[in-house]
């Protein structure tokens, strides 16, 4: 899941060579990437340009029927900084509902840990396991997917 | 702060634009600051174009396992200095993005020969690059950046021949036009010389000299064609740039200080060049 536009813009390229890295190591079929703006709502978009999307009831029975691990790649407010408590709240309502369908879920935040203090990020790493994908972060991904 | 900043932050008219530069290099650093000096050569930005002109021009001991580049690139779109324009597309304030550019110029580390550096980066990047351009007219801004560096004779030929269209179009004159006159303010303050003597200057002043003129401010345009008038022959060679002026411009312009001459032609306008 892909958060993207706002400020995720120059991480863009990033989310999308990790998709490109999935895909290089799994069959097609079992790597998809949903994208959303800011935080998952009653949609998730099939491309980034909006064109088409599911919502998100049918997208979590869907998970029911298929078992998948969600990789959530967002700056969850860090990178403009500021806390938004309404953010964190519909993340986390969000987040819980659907571990009832996907259990194994992982946040990859694009910023630096160093920068999530002061934002809705802190937060939502209270509730999911949140990694920065840096050298540091990427090292512990084997660690924190043992764990899921 | 250093001196070269803060001198240049001062120098601004607008204080809000003044507070925003400096909020910014308070919350980033010198590094950021500097990157946006280097953004601010380019007339729109992309995270595309920003994260690959850092990769190559950012100071080579910058660490990047704690100040990593797409950081930079985000903390520098998403601040105050910047507006987006569209989908993914930048565009830094005008007076940020000159006073932050004389900053350059004016650097000893920097300077003229570092602006030719960028745009010749601004060059490849759209020769290479032609997937992330998000619209015909930002490649092209992009081209007149790079070529008003690298190229002015070509650009002065092009401001010209966009004005003596059939049908100009105001929209695109009036880019290139600020981004021409951006240029021209960066060089008179490096040389402390007249537009005059560097072709895209000349073709800047008669281009506004005759817009003024043909839009009703006579008096004003007749004043900037005067100062250009000194760069205008009857005959040139093949690689000057020609250009149409009317008989009552003409007889305006000249002075007893400018000798001009010129042969009627069957028409109301005379054929007249300068290089």
């Amino acid at each position: 899941m892909i958060d993207h536009e706002g400020s995720m813009v120059a991480f863009e390229g990033l989310a999308q060579q990790l998709v490109d890295a999935f895909r290089k190591r799994l069959p097609d079929a079992q790597v998809h990437a949903w994208y959303f703006h800011n935080y998952p709502g009653s949609v998730l978009f099939d491309n980034p340009y909006h064109t088409s999307a599911v919502d998100v009831v049918s997208w979590r029975a869907r998970l029911r029927k298929e078992p998948a691990v969600l990789f959530v790649v967002s700056d969850a407010g860090a990178a403009r900084g500021g806390e938004r408590f309404e953010r964190v709240l519909a993340t986390r309502n969000w987040m819980e509902e659907t571990r009832r369908f996907a259990s194994q879920v992982l946040w990859l935040n694009p910023t630096p840990r160093s920068r999530w203090v002061g934002s809705s990020a802190v937060y939502i790493a209270s509730f999911l396991p949140m990694v920065d994908i840096s050298k540091q972060g990427i090292a512990q991904l084997p660690d924190l997917l043992k764990h899921l | 702060m250093d001196q070269y900043w803060e001198q240049a932050v001062s120098a601004l008219n607008n204080e809000i634009e003044a507070g925003m530069l400096r909020r910014y290099y308070r919350r980033f650093g010198h590094e950021a600051m500097l990157l946006a000096a280097h953004a601010a050569l380019l007339p729109a930005l992309t995270s595309d174009l920003v994260y690959k002109l850092w990769r190559y021009f950012r100071p080579r001991e910058i660490d990047e396992e704690h100040h990593p580049l797409s950081m930079a690139v985000s903390d520098l779109l998403l601040s105050p200095l910047c507006r987006e324009v569209g989908r993914g597309l930048f565009e830094m304030l005008p007076n940020v993005r000159e006073t932050l550019l004389d900053v350059l110029r004016a650097h000893p580390q920097y300077g003229g020969t570092h602006l030719k550096k960028l745009a010749e980066f601004a060059h490849y990047y759209r020769q290479d690059n032609p997937a992330p351009m998000p619209s015909p007219a930002y490649s092209e801004a992009l081209r007149w950046t790079a070529d008003m560096y690298l190229h002015p004779n070509a650009v002065a030929k092009e401001l010209i021949e966009l004005l003596q269209q059939a049908q100009p179009n105001p929209a695109r004159l009036q880019r290139m036009m600020e981004a021409a006159g951006m240029r021209q303010r960066l060089l008179e303050r490096d040389n402390k010389r007249k537009a005059g003597k560097d072709p895209l200057g000349v073709a800047l002043n008669l281009v506004r000299g005759l817009l003024n003129y043909q839009s009703g401010q006579q008096a004003i345009g007749i004043q900037q064609l005067q100062h250009v008038a000194p760069y205008l022959k009857d005959s040139a060679g093949n690689d000057a740039i020609k250009v149409l002026l009317s008989e009552d411009i003409l007889t305006a312009i000249q002075s007893q200080a400018i000798e001009v001459e010129f042969e009627p032609l069957p028409s109301t306008q005379n054929h007249r060049t300068h290089r």
